[in-house]
């Protein structure tokens, strides 16, 4: 579903993704983990063209979506393909980025509606029954000040759920939260890892990770130190800086 | 004091102060419809990728701001005729010169209105697929309103007030039939002080409801 090919990026001196390449297999959950600076969020941001790489391919769903020379410059092309891939996938960030001027029916019928075309009654149909899938039909016609963190998280995944994505990627979404809200916004997403959706997940939840990841790559100083099922990662790392990172973090639950 | 303030000739001197004040309001509402649409261009222009676009219009911002009114006012009213070979009536150069000069404090108002759009929400609306236009009329120009606004309104005042200018180059707006009177009464200090106090009543009113709306404007933002 996502094949990523010998991708690089600096920001200045910084080498922030080294030579990383990764496959993502339709219908599997990937969780990727990592200390801060790992390059995680950075790998996201490139995966959904956000971020231009200096060298490297990505292909999704079978499509070229992005090739890289070493030599190019400047900004991604958004020519009509691109953006065609691009919001094949469903991006969730860390700090919710709901519109706040709009409702947050409006938020996430907004791109049903002006990128899809759909009619105005139809998308705002499709966005309530989103909303109660993540649990906020009462909050509808709330703007986004007026929600909780949880609640805007949950109402992201909703937006980003609305263009009916085929990946959805997730950078640090909890990493916001309060510990208290942390667990409704991960039900969410363990549902829609359950209903088959393709998604690779940036995550400091270990739990999450543990149980509901089908597939863990643990980043380190930009580069994938290691990958392989939850039981092989959390049970026997191969690497002894995976052991390390993993000993550190367990022993925090 | 003692002076002795003879108020009692301002009565039948009011309706030419008041002819007078009727073309400064005409000037101000004029030359701020004007300069709002070239501050958009402005913005634009700004905004624009290519140097071949911005960096012009970066210089003539700096200029229109780096130098004072007055000496741009009498620049163009001077200068333009000339430059384009026709003759201009005076009314028509100090529209140019006062919609120049308020169109470069516009575009900045505009131009940082939107930059300051936190740039997670530009993409947040990329990744939903949201075209260049819809991108700004439906997410960027919303947000970017909350600090135009009370910055263009802000100027906007500025402009009533600086359109005494204009009085300079003999056109006979509040200003100059103040000082007409002046010369003629020889009460100068009557005559200004009601002048001033024109001014005042009309400006005073769009300040504090200015005030009022960017306190409304930054309540409504989180």
């Amino acid at each position: 579903m996502i094949s990523v090919r010998r991708l690089n990026k600096s920001f200045g001196p910084l080498r922030a993704i080294r030579d990383v390449s990764l496959e993502v297999v339709q219908g599997q959950a990937v969780a990727i983990i990592g200390p801060s600076g790992s390059g995680k969020s950075t790998l996201l941001r490139c995966l959904i063209g956000l971020e231009a790489p200096d060298s490297g391919e990505i292909h999704v769903d079978g499509h070229l979506f992005i090739r890289r020379a070493p030599g190019d410059r400047g900004p991604l092309r958004r020519t009509r393909e691109f953006r065609e891939i691009q919001r094949s996938m469903g991006m969730v960030f860390q700090q919710f980025s709901l519109f706040p001027h709009l409702t947050v029916l409006q938020n996430v019928a907004l791109a049903p509606i002006h990128t899809l075309g759909r009619r105005e009654s139809e998308a705002h149909a499709q966005a309530r029954l989103l909303l109660s899938k993540v649990g906020l039909e009462d909050k509808v016609l709330a703007y986004p000040d007026k929600l909780s963190g949880g609640q805007k998280q949950r109402a992201s995944i909703a937006r980003a759920l609305a263009l009916e994505p085929r990946i959805m990627l997730f950078d640090e979404v909890t990493s916001a939260l309060d510990p208290e809200l942390i667990q409704e916004v991960l039900s969410v997403m363990k549902q829609l890892a359950a209903d088959g959706m393709t998604m690779v997940v940036v995550t400091h939840e270990m739990g999450f990770a543990h149980k509901v990841a089908d597939h863990v790559v643990f980043m380190d100083a930009g580069a994938i130190l290691e990958e392989g099922p939850p039981a092989q990662i959390f049970g026997a790392p191969r690497e002894a800086r995976t052991r390390t990172f993993i000993d550190k973090v367990l022993t925090h639950i | 004091m003692s002076y002795d303030w003879a108020w009692r000739i301002i009565p039948r001197l009011l309706p030419a102060l008041l002819q007078g004040l009727q073309l400064t309001i005409t000037i101000t509402l004029i030359v701020i419809v004007l300069g709002f649409f070239l501050g958009i261009l402005v913005a634009a222009g700004r905004l624009a990728r290519s140097p071949l676009v911005n960096k012009p219009v970066a210089a003539y911002v700096e200029f229109f701001r780096g130098t004072p009114a007055l000496v741009q006012l009498v620049w163009i009213y001077y200068c333009l005729p000339i430059v384009l070979g026709l003759e201009l009536p005076s009314f028509a150069s100090i529209v140019v010169a006062l919609t120049l000069n308020v169109g470069a404090f516009y575009g900045e108002a505009i131009r940082a209105g939107i930059q300051a759009v936190p740039r997670d929400q530009v993409e947040a609306a990329d990744i939903l697929g949201l075209s260049y236009v819809k991108k700004m009329r439906f997410v960027v120009l919303p947000q970017a309103f909350r600090i135009i606004i009370p910055v263009a309104l802000s100027q906007s005042i500025s402009l009533f007030k600086d359109t005494s200018l204009v009085s300079t180059l003999g056109v006979a707006d509040l200003m100059y039939q103040a000082r007409v009177l002046s010369t003629q009464t020889y009460r100068p200090l009557e005559i200004l002080t009601i002048a001033a106090l024109v001014y005042f009543v009309l400006a005073f009113p769009c300040t504090v409801a200015t005030r009022v709306l960017e306190l409304r404007l930054a309540r409504a933002r989180h």
